[in-house]
């Protein structure tokens, strides 16, 4: 159920991001067919009905690419043909298999029927062709456009229309286990880099035909495709016309990975905070899609988008949803103070030990002095060097290759510390804090947040060093300000926890039982709340447990 | 894009600058700190007073990073008494900051101790100790008879520093502790004197047996105490009397059995043992004694006006437990728990009214906190009072009633020895002496 | 100059809250042990019913003008000059406040927390944050409560639960020792501080129901109330009211006897960054009703343009006001009570009479 507040917030928000609704209708009524021109435009080439013409045109086109094939033969030994596809994307056997042979063992009648100019492009689609997805071109660009997609192009002498045969098939990885998001319990299945393939992944998980998938063309040069998917009936109308604007007003030359449509999406561009989900699992894209968010799949990269994105979804795992509830709820409230300690440790460390000794148990306290005698920094440039390092250690570690990785971290873990601490350059509480600040950047499930977490951690450990806990708590309520001011697609960011929802929280700090999240988050799928039926929590059967009163089951 | 960065970045440079420019303020590395512990606070010749302090020695006490595999050895001192002289206590600090490279952190201080002749002087030299922001409102004060620095530099015994053997004596709950806090509010109210606990030295174990003999006469054992000192160094601190304080100047000493007696009427009492004397009954062939543990006494106080009289009507009860029975004792027999209940209250009451006799007739001061009581549920007549207070306190009658129950035996229930006739006739093996 | 969004009810309570709330609890309890002794929280229960009064006004004010701000309907009740002239003295009231806040903040980290660190310093970080919380609007700010109300309450709770054994409940008797004089003295004081619930009547006008502000008024007294009787209280029980009226900062003082557990021995270093988390939101506050009324009066369409220079003039007039904190609590003590109940119980009941009079409302929007 929407708040009472919450609709002029909205409605409030997006006429401030429209200053046009004229262009927004226009992208509407093109919907999901709203294809991008081709670039450079091809406008001076005619497809003509003559084949010999056509096929110079697009040798001139198709100059220096030493991957387009060219065949002309004979449909039933009468009606001279040409086909073109690139290979590698085409799938050439089926080219030569079935679509030449079937082609070439025509009756020459129907091909001298065909070769009748009265007759349409789609009879010969009806009468001989192998093949169903058929799409009839009938003008050079798009022509050009359907081979770069893989299609095979069958030209016909005689006619100014051509036939474009979806013979799509690349080499692409097989479907494997997600790397970054791996589980003990759940599917298996990673998105992949190649579009078809994921959106299969999507639709074999929801076969219903309100599950909608709208196709958009994106980059000049590298004309990605990229999929709006949603389930009709869930999805916040606001929220997708809002993406289909975003994403329609993108004028770029490539989109190589999401994160290029992520950062052009996004609602607060100069915000260091994440705004966007992203994911490599079906089963993630499909959840979000019940709820009512509105998943962008890519052509080239197996990580989808997830719009729109709540702060909490950062610390959300799915893996929360397939264990029990308790560890999922212990682990949840585990995250939380991994995210703080991330966040906070070494900076409170810096302002207890610099600001605020009274804070310390004397015994503690002496240890710690007796620990930092003789170290030549401050305690803050200390923490500051450490912290240095050890991301210098782990992007070293990151970018080799396995083997090598581990030997960095060996060397970076055993050498450097162990040295540094003895050789009392560095105190070995120095060393533990950010030991366990950076294995609780590790324990938060997604990458992004914790990149921001580092970032943020080197500012608030300065604001510490100089302010003690007054710094920090300056710090912090930037940060909060901040927070609160972030969007995503006109939801507000810290959604369920402010604006306040208590029915939300079932999935916040604790992740209840699967029957008792009955209703979807308030703020995105308000059109369809309920979830499930009520009353699903399961009970021993009625005749090991009778009740008098119950009459029914 | 461009332009937004243009417009940041002074702000970020401002911000930037104007941090490491605080940087200088209020920042001290742990390191650089001389870590207080303990403060004995004492009078010096000529108006001025001393100002002592242990400070602690991280690297004595931790053994730093470079001293690790340092085996045993005997204990160092963990720390260093630095003692300074000033008119008053912030002089004093600044001339020990003279004095230690370090920056003194008070904050962990974990004792205060009045030498005598300061609290003779009053109480409103403790002001530097509630006026700073980093001292401890919490931190006990303790009193000791003649310097306060003495205490300070026994040598360590089962801990590192004086402090935290003091503390943890405290925390024994032997006798009463008062917080700084604690100080000030019975300074403050008008109907109420502060008694501050007494930190004595001890000599070694072996002259000690001789100071318990002279315990009750007071000039006595400081006689002994400064013999003591002459012969053999004190080694050991005790926390046992009190001194108690006529407005803000020390009045007099309270000796064990008083002090006892003052913080049962308190009604501080949290836990204890009293030992008691049985008399030689039939069966038995001397004297038994027995010893009992409480946990949790009630002291309820009613004054009543008689006519002109003041009358306060003091009644503990509680419940206690037999911890050490060096007699016969059968618990079939009720009169036997009777008798040690019966011996139990006596002892107590006797300590109270000790401890009243002292504050009427020698301190003529309301260590009691009677003064308040009467604040509170007689308002009236207490501001007629009120100004001559610890005068009309001296007149007033205290009436004591002690109802200590002895509910539970301990573990076993009969004394061991070889077990006697239920008629009582058995062999007398009860004492183990 | 009008908001866009609009605030829950609960929202415009716990805004209440922090608009009293944070200054109150730490200068109240001291002064109010200084003027009635044990009885100090009598007094905070006196100042709630005056304050009462004025939320009734508020209500009745917001019944007659819904979504207008107090700014709004002074020139819609006195006429365009007068109502200027009220709604000016509104602002300018609001704004001392806000310096005298800031002053009281950075007074207060000087004293306790950082000696060597100048107080100007402290004005102008959190005023540079607050600034920058202001120009994002109330709603943003409504929602920054959600996270600083849990942490204040649950820090409040914890250090008056872990006080429990240094508290000795008899300090309270015995009560109304010398008559209602006393308490009266108090319950002047502590008015100048609940009265402030009178700022309601700016930022009210973006509650969505109307009809809900006296939900709002109501529970966000009641709030005030409850704490800061239950801090009074505290540290009477732990302190006697002498001793209590000595510290300056009385809760404060509370939060440093407190140890939890063995390992953290004192927990005032968290107080305070608790406390400044309220303290900024009620800056905040304050500098986001002067910056919406000054639009108001000067007819700008926004207020977002004012906010800095409002927040940059408030800085130096919080250093220009006092000399140092005694003449805070002597400010506290003698002049808030009579000039707070100039223009937080009287103006507001001008307005009212003369609406009623002139038998002005504006019910239709």
């Amino acid at each position: 159920m929407p708040g009472p507040y919450r609709k002029p917030l909205r409605a409030a928000f997006f006429r401030r991001q429209q200053p046009s609704g004229q262009q927004d209708r226009k992208g509407r009524s093109g919907g999901g067919k709203a294809q991008k021109m081709l670039y450079p435009t091809l406008e001076e080439y005619r497809l003509t009905a003559e084949l010999k013409l056509n096929l110079e045109q697009l040798h001139v086109i198709f100059a220096k690419c030493c991957d387009v094939v060219h065949r002309d033969f004979y449909l039933g030994q009468v009606l001279k043909v040409g086909i073109i596809y690139i290979d590698g994307l085409a799938d050439k056997k089926l080219v030569e298999d079935t679509l030449v042979r079937t082609l070439q063992q025509g009756s020459p009648q129907l091909a001298r029927e065909l070769a009748d100019r009265s007759r349409d492009v789609t009879t010969v689609m009806e009468k001989i062709m192998p093949m169903t997805d058929v799409a009839v071109v009938d003008n050079m660009a798009s022509l050009v456009k359907h081979l770069l997609e893989g299609d095979t192009v069958l030209l016909l002498e005689g006619y100014n229309k051509a036939l474009a045969l979806s013979t799509r098939s690349w080499e692409h990885r097989a479907i494997e286990e997600p790397v970054a998001e791996s589980v003990v319990r759940g599917p298996r299945e990673s998105f992949i880099e190649s579009l078809r393939a994921n959106t299969a992944l999507i639709r074999r998980r929801l076969k219903t035909p309100s599950l909608k998938m709208e196709t958009i063309c994106l980059g000049r040069y590298t004309m990605t495709n990229v999929v709006i998917t949603y389930l009709e009936d869930l999805v916040d109308p606001m929220v997708l016309r809002e993406v289909r604007r975003r994403l329609e007003r993108i004028q770029i030359d490539g989109i190589l990975e999401s994160a290029y449509i992520e950062e052009l999406i996004e609602d607060n561009p100069s915000s260091p905070f994440p705004q966007i989900d992203h994911t490599e699992r079906p089963d993630k894209v499909v959840a979000a899609l019940l709820e009512g968010r509105v998943g962008i799949l890519v052509d080239n990269t197996p990580f989808a988008l997830i719009v729109p994105t709540l702060f909490i979804q950062f610390i959300q795992s799915c893996e929360d949803y397939y264990e029990r509830y308790y560890l999922s709820s212990f682990l949840r409230l585990a995250r939380f103070a991994a995210l703080n300690i991330a966040l906070l440790l070494p900076a409170a460390y810096v302002a207890v030990s610099t600001f605020h000794q009274e804070m310390l148990p004397t015994n503690l306290l002496i240890r710690l002095a007796s620990q930092r005698e003789g170290i030549p920094f401050p305690a803050v440039i200390e923490a500051l060097i450490m912290e240095l390092s050890f991301e210098l250690l782990r992007e070293a570690g990151v970018r080799l290759p396995r083997q090598v990785g581990q030997a960095v971290s060996i060397v970076g873990a055993l050498v450097i510390g162990e040295a540094a601490v003895s050789a009392g350059l560095v105190s070995p509480a120095m060393v533990i804090v950010v030991a366990l600040t950076g294995i609780s950047s590790f324990a938060l499930p997604s990458f992004a947040m914790a990149i921001t977490l580092r970032l943020l951690r080197f500012i608030i450990l300065i604001l510490a060093g100089t302010l003690g806990f007054y710094g920090i708590m300056l710090g912090l309520l930037v940060i909060l300000v901040h927070l609160n001011t972030l969007r995503s697609f006109g939801v507000p960011y810290l959604a369920p926890v402010t604006p306040w929802n208590f029915s939300d929280f079932k999935d916040v700090l604790v992740r209840t039982p699967r029957w008792a999240m009955n209703s979807r988050p308030s703020q995105i799928g308000y059109r369809d709340p309920v979830r499930q039926g009520a009353g699903l929590k399961p009970t021993p059967p009625a005749s090991s447990n009778p009740r008098p009163g119950e009459g029914k089951s | 894009m461009i332009s937004w960065f243009r417009r940041a970045l002074p702000f970020f440079f401002l911000f930037l600058g104007t941090f490491f420019l605080a940087g200088c303020w209020s920042r001290h590395e742990i390191e650089d700190l001389a870590i207080i512990s303990a403060v004995a606070l004492d009078a010096a010749p000529g108006d001025r007073v001393r100002l002592s302090v242990y400070v602690i020695i991280p690297r004595a006490v931790a053994g730093g990073p470079s001293m690790g595999g340092g085996g045993g050895g005997e204990p160092a001192r963990a720390g260093e008494v630095i003692s300074t002289t000033g008119s008053d206590f912030i002089q004093a600090a600044r001339r020990l900051e003279e004095m230690v490279p370090r920056r003194l952190l008070w904050s962990q201080n974990r004792v205060l101790i009045l030498g005598e002749e300061l609290a003779g002087r009053g109480l409103s030299y403790l002001d530097f100790f509630t006026r700073g922001r980093q001292m401890r409102l919490t931190t006990p004060v303790l009193i000791t008879r003649g310097e306060g620095r003495k205490v300070l530099e026994l040598p360590p015994g089962v801990e590192l520093t004086t402090g935290t053997i003091l503390t943890g004596i405290l925390r024994n709950r032997t006798t009463f502790k008062i917080e700084l806090k604690d100080l000030l509010v019975m300074w403050e109210a008008p109907g109420d004197n502060p008694v501050l606990p007494q930190v004595v030295m001890t000599p070694t174990p072996e002259l000690e047996s001789k100071e318990v003999k002279s315990g009750g006469d007071t000039g006595g054992q400081e006689g002994s105490q400064k013999g003591g000192e002459e012969k053999k160094p004190p080694e050991a601190v005790a926390i046992r009397g009190a001194g108690a304080f006529r407005d803000d100047r020390l009045a007099g000493w309270l000796d064990e059995e008083e002090a006892k007696g003052l913080i049962w009427l308190r009604g501080e009492v949290e836990e204890g043992v009293i030992t008691v004397e049985l008399p030689a009954r039939g069966g038995d062939k001397d004297d038994g004694q027995a010893s009992v543990i409480f946990h949790r006494a009630g002291t309820q106080v009613k004054p009543m006006i008689e006519g002109n009289r003041l009358i306060f009507n003091v009644e503990i009860g509680g419940k206690c437990e037999l911890a050490e029975a060096l007699m016969n004792l059968d618990p079939d027999r009720p009169e036997d728990l009777l008798a040690i209940q019966e011996a139990v209250n006596r002892a107590v009451e006797e300590r109270v009214l000790a401890a009243v006799r002292k504050a009427q007739q020698e301190l003529q001061a309301d260590i009691f906190g009677l003064g308040e009581v009467l604040h509170r549920s007689k308002p009236r007549y207490w501001h007629q009072v009120q100004e001559h207070w610890n005068e009309e306190f001296s007149r007033a009658q205290i009436q004591v009633k002690i109802n200590l129950q002895l509910t539970r035996l301990g573990m076993t229930n009969r004394t061991s020895g070889k077990s006697r006739e239920a008629g009582g006739k058995g062999a007398s093996q009860g004492s183990t002496r | 100059m009008r908001e866009e969004g609009y605030i829950s009810p609960r929202q415009a309570a716990v805004l209440l809250w922090f608009a009293v709330l944070p200054t109150a609890i730490l200068f109240l309890p001291s002064l109010l042990a200084l003027r009635a002794h044990n009885d100090a929280w009598l007094a905070v229960i006196g100042a709630t019913l005056a304050a009462g009064v004025v939320a009734l006004i508020v209500y009745l004010l917001a019944m007659r003008f819904p979504h207008y701000t107090l700014f709004q309907y002074c020139e819609l009740i006195l006429g365009p000059v007068a109502g200027k002239m009220a709604a000016m003295v509104f602002v300018l009231a609001f704004f001392l406040l806000d310096a005298v806040v800031i002053r009281e903040f950075s007074e207060f980290m000087v004293t306790a927390v950082m000696p060597e660190t100048p107080g100007l310093f402290f004005s102008i970080t959190i005023v540079a944050v607050a600034v920058y919380a202001a120009r994002n609007g109330l709603e943003v700010l409504a929602r920054c409560t959600d996270f600083i109300l849990p942490l204040m309450v649950i820090f409040i709770a914890i250090v008056l639960l872990f006080a429990t054994p240094e508290m000795s409940p008899r300090n309270l008797l015995p009560i109304l020792e010398n008559g209602f004089r006393p308490v009266l003295g108090g319950t002047l004081v502590a008015w100048s501080f609940l009265g402030q619930v009178v700022i309601l009547a700016t930022y009210g006008a973006f509650v969505n129901p109307p009809r809900a502000l006296k939900a709002s008024l109501t529970s966000g007294l009641l709030g005030i109330a409850f704490f800061l009787t239950l801090v009074t209280m505290g540290t009477i029980f732990v302190f006697g009211c002498c001793e209590s009226a000595r510290q300056t900062f009385a809760a404060y003082a509370l939060a440093r006897v407190v140890s939890l557990g063995q390992f953290f021995e004192r927990i005032e270093a968290l107080f305070l960054a608790i406390w400044v988390g309220g303290v900024f939101i009620k800056i905040t506050l304050y500098l986001y009703v002067v910056a919406l009324g000054l639009a108001t009066v000067t007819g700008l369409k926004e207020y977002r343009a004012l906010v800095t220079s409002l927040g940059a003039l408030s800085v130096a007039v919080s250093h220009l006001l006092y000399q140092n904190v005694a003449e805070i609590r002597h400010d506290l003590l003698m002049v808030e009570p009579g000039w707070t109940l100039v223009w937080q119980l009287l103006l507001p009941l001008l307005l009212l009479i003369v609406a009623w009079l002139r038998g002005k409302r504006r019910t239709g929007i």
